[in-house]
């Protein structure tokens, strides 16, 4: 006996009724027997595939018409029942969308950091090369790769040192009256840096526009603030350069590049050739020679498969070059870094990110759980309709399709509040990580579209739950009243409200280690006193008159001391050697300074004397050490010691030892450092009396406008400057802050439903034993026992974890705060305190109530 | 009430009469071969089964389902029955029809001539 094909058989029958489903399967068979018997299985197969192919269209109509009409019936239905009970709902919808808000805009936040350096085409390919650690190198290293490792596609430099970051003073003339613009960050490049780097470029030919001397690349926010709307290629600019080893050039507008995007990390508003470089000697010596200036930082373009092998050549070639430039050096290690990596290369951003991406999915986390939690605790007011629908002949899949479509319709909800809170809290985010993030939702459907998926995902993830438990109930039970409300319940709903009182713990845990940490870096002394002292870079006229700038500058009596120094406090001092005394070999870093620095400063002095302008050996020939300095190189008698010429001006001798200082971050130790006495250095410090700041800064810019009129008097406290040193700190302590008492906020919502819904399941409980004589304290604690002692196991949970955690963070400091007993106490009673209160307000109400009114109840 | 009342469509008249001209073996493949036979063209079964759900509901016919048979891949056949409503649908259709085609003038069993 032969039968019909399957899938056509297949088809039939689901198009067909249920009822009779197997009879009209039967007719058709024996439709395709007798027709296969008379006209053979082709005929018959094709005729059962035509029947079976023709069912569909009416089928899916009748499909789309039933569950249309379905599908009106569960709004329907979830509409009433939000509107039943609005308390609930409204939990339910804010909870969710703060958490969502939250969670979307640390996913923007992160993206926005995680995606560094990716706009450029060539991002897997760039490569910029680290010597010792450190992502600068010297200008002549480019050459040398060039010469010898043909593996290399392109290589181009950033000069960080006479144009990087620099300020320079940029004088255009227009309609022959010349006009002063104060310009920031103008980088030196090489010619070839847009073959690797992929700036789009507006006006003028990217290919030649930094080949020759003297021409310049503005972008396009510069060359409008310069020459208005008109077009700034081929436009000259006079350039008068604040380091005073640049002179003033004539410079040519070559071409105009579109904004650097914030995700960049290499910023700027101008590009000048590097070949502008070769016209002079910045350091007295042509810069392909210069193997003393580290500032320049150096791209090359590889094969990432190569790259390896790339690594070893290149160690090579640069131990070689050492050797001959530097003989009695251990050479520093060097090797690659791709671009994508750079920002997160030697410090702990990436741990910053991963923490505040926790935060994010801990607050979602927290959000969905209330979801589910309020839905489950609300089943048991549907249990009836899901009994109804179940006898009336709705089957278990229609009913979590039912209670799915209801988490759709609130996630529809939430959705749109999301959005809309997002857009209102904008700025408040933007104040939180305290930068603008160029998102915009409908310039970006890229961005939506995962969004709107994303969002969909988790309402569903948050509704399934409860739709398959509500789906479960038996409907003879429920009919009966017997609706279980055993313990399987109650453990799931234990298991989320632990999670979720864990995670707030932690948060709050978390949020008090880094206010105790950055409290930390804020007052923990540095060892001078950086109150009250202003620095700022000099300008060439005031290097030229600065024993004028200085007397006049002291007549103020407000200004008490000044002195310069090659660098600024708050960061590394810039020369790094390694030394060997009493056979003891180790890296140490000094910096030059005037006489006046260890007192201005207020750095304080254990051994030895200061510098003085009196003694004329002193200058090259004298050296301060730190205790550091003592204790690594073992000095029984640092004075008087002499340690080895490392600087080419004979061997300098220990003339003093001053107390460890802090000149950079907290994240790193101090290291072995000292000062030594020069006359050419940049950094002018100026130490002021407490008092009439304003009226003293205005004195100082007075005689600065006076001596030098072409440069502005850019001054930054040096108290600021150490405190911009924990931005990134400051950034995760506001995301914990803020969004730690969101978090928190979103679980007592939760509680708050979650009890006051079950103290008005107990009405009737309550009710009859207030009548037979329960107390008020009896009542309340009946009605709270229970939910404070799961605040109390999560916090057992969460603590040990959240120290864990914490501990890990400090590590990343030098110089940290120990976990003391007073975060742990804190979080803990904090959020046992919250939630007795939120339980306690609850079961005080149901305690009061009139019992007549409970049991009249129904 | 409306329903029953409410004149018989074509295929559900059909049906019926072959339900009523097939006892007791009316099933859904006889069915579909008498009206075929009857009109001389191709009916689908769908358009059979419309027909027949539609009396059924109407309370026009009953159906039962019989014992499976081999040539039917093992599967049962479902009977029909004509009800009594059924039986007085056709009986109101018989006047009706003889109502209509009474006083007809002669068609003469002629086809109209062309022109």
């Amino acid at each position: 006996m032969r039968h019909p094909p399957k899938l056509a058989q297949w088809f039939l029958s689901i198009a067909s009724r249920t009822c009779n489903r197997t009879a009209v399967l039967g007719d058709f068979e024996e439709f395709y027997q007798e027709i296969f018997k008379e006209q053979g299985s082709v005929a018959a197969k094709w005729w059962y595939w035509r029947q079976a192919l023709q069912s569909v269209p009416g089928f899916l109509k009748s499909q789309i018409y039933w569950k249309g009409t379905m599908l009106n019936n569960y709004l329907k239905i979830a509409f009433r029942n939000l509107q039943k009970s609005k308390f609930y709902s409204f939990i339910n919808i804010i909870g969710l969308a703060v958490g969502m808000v939250v969670f979307l805009f640390i996913s923007i936040y992160t993206r926005h950091e995680l995606s560094f350096n990716k706009f450029h085409e060539k991002q897997k390919w760039i490569y910029e090369i680290q010597i010792g650690e450190k992502l600068s190198t010297v200008a002549p290293l480019a050459p040398l790769i060039q010469a010898h490792l043909p593996e290399v596609k392109t290589i181009t430099r950033i000069d960080q040192s006479y144009g990087g970051g620099m300020s320079p003073v940029l004088i255009t003339s227009e309609d022959g009256r010349s006009r002063k613009n104060k310009a920031k960050d103008f980088l030196f490049v090489d010619y070839n840096f847009f073959d690797l780097f992929s700036f789009p470029i507006l006006h003028g030919n990217s290919a030649r526009a930094l080949e020759q001397p003297y021409s310049m690349v503005l972008t396009e926010s510069m060359a409008r603030k310069l020459f208005g709307e008109a077009n700034a290629v081929g436009q000259s600019i006079h350039y008068i350069g604040d380091w005073i080893n640049v002179p003033e050039m004539d410079m040519t507008v070559t071409a105009v590049i579109e904004d650097v995007p914030d995700n960049s990390s290499i910023r700027f508003n101008g590009l000048v050739s590097l070949a502008t470089l070769y016209t002079f000697k910045p350091n007295g010596r042509p810069i392909d020679e210069d193997w003393g200036n580290w500032g320049y930082k150096t791209f090359v373009e590889l094969n990432p498969e190569n790259r390896v092998y790339f690594e070893e050549k290149l160690e090579a070639l640069w131990r070689q070059a050492c050797l001959a430039e530097w003989p009695e050096e251990e050479p520093p290690s060097i090797g690659l870094v791709p671009l994508v990596e750079t920002p997160f290369y030697n410090n702990n951003r990436r741990q910053f990110i991963y923490l505040i991406q926790m935060i994010g999915v801990f607050v979602l986390i927290i959000a969905l759980i209330n979801f589910v939690n309020l839905s489950l605790a609300r089943s048991s007011s549907r249990a009836q309709e899901v009994g109804i629908r179940k006898v009336v002949g709705s089957t278990r899949r229609e009913l979590i399709h039912q209670f799915l479509c209801e988490s759709l319709l609130l996630s529809l909800l939430v959705t749109l509040l999301s959005f809309i809170i997002l857009e209102l809290a904008k700025p408040v985010f933007y104040s939180i990580v305290q930068q603008k993030i160029a998102f915009n939702w409908i310039q970006q459907p890229a961005l939506i579209l995962p969004v709107i998926i994303a969002i969909f995902a988790i309402s569903l993830v948050a509704g399934i739950y409860p739709a398959i438990v509500l789906a479960s109930f038996k409907a003879s039970t429920v009919l009966k009243g017997e609706l279980n409300r055993g313990r399987k319940r109650n453990t799931s709903r234990f298991v989320m409200v632990v999670l979720q009182f864990s995670i707030s713990t932690a948060l709050i845990f978390c949020t008090l280690v880094i206010s105790n940490q950055i409290y930390f870096l804020r007052t923990k002394p540095l060892g001078f006193d950086q109150h009250n002292i202003i620095h700022c870079e000099q300008s060439k006229q005031i290097n030229e008159k600065y024993d004028v700038f200085k007397n006049r500058l002291l007549q103020n009596p407000n200004i008490m001391a000044m002195t310069r120094s090659n660098t600024a406090l708050g960061q590394e001092l810039n020369i790094s050697q390694t030394l060997e005394i009493n056979g003891i070999k180790a890296h140490f870093r000094s910096t030059t300074v005037d006489p006046d620095f260890i007192s201005t400063m207020g750095i304080e002095l254990i051994e030895g004397r200061d510098f003085s302008w009196g003694i004329a050996s002193d200058e090259y020939h004298a050296l301060i050490v730190n205790e550091t300095f003592v204790k690594t190189f073992n000095l029984k008698e640092p004075i008087g010691q002499e340690v080895k010429d490392y600087l080419g001006w004979g061997n300098p001798v220990i003339v003093g030892v001053m107390k460890d200082f802090h000149y950079k971050s907290f994240h790193q130790t101090i290291e072995p450092s000292a000062l030594w006495y020069a006359n050419w250095n940049g950094t002018i410090n100026i130490r002021i009396s407490g008092q009439n700041i304003p009226q003293t800064l205005h004195a100082i810019q007075q005689v600065w406008d006076e001596l030098s009129p072409n440069f502005p008097f850019d001054y930054v406290f040096l108290d600021q400057t150490y405190n911009d040193l924990y931005r990134s700190e400051d950034v995760l302590h506001r995301i914990f802050i803020s969004f730690a008492s969101m978090a928190i906020f979103i679980a007592c919502l939760g509680l708050l439903g979650l009890i006051s819904y079950s103290a008005r399941q107990r009405t009737k409980e309550i009710g009859i034993r207030k009548v037979l004589g329960a107390s008020t304290q009896g009542i309340i604690g009946l009605v709270s026992r229970q939910y404070i002692l799961w605040v109390l196991i999560a916090n057992a949970i969460a603590l040990p974890l959240a120290a864990l955690a914490m501990s890990g963070w400090l590590n990343h400091f030098a110089y940290r705060t120990t976990l003391k007993a007073g975060p742990f106490l804190w979080a803990g009673f904090g959020v046992l305190g919250m939630a007795l209160f939120i339980v306690g307000w609850q079961a005080f109400g149901a305690a009061l109530s009139n019992p007549v009114e409970a049991l009249r109840h129904e | 009430m409306r329903k029953q009342k409410k004149v018989l469509t074509r295929p559900e008249e059909l049906a019926l009469l072959a339900v009523w001209r097939l006892q007791p073996d009316a099933y859904g493949v006889t069915i579909r071969k008498h009206i075929m036979e009857a009109t001389q063209s191709n009916w689908s079964m769908g358009a059979i089964y419309d027909a027949l759900d539609r009396l059924s509901l109407q309370g026009h016919l009953t159906a039962n389902q019989a014992d499976p048979t081999p040539e039917r891949g093992g599967r049962s056949k479902r009977y029909f029955q004509i009800t009594r409503t059924g039986y007085e649908a056709l009986v109101r259709l018989k006047s009706v029809n003889e109502t209509l085609w009474h006083d007809l003038p002669d068609l003469g069993f002629r086809a109209p001539a062309k022109r």
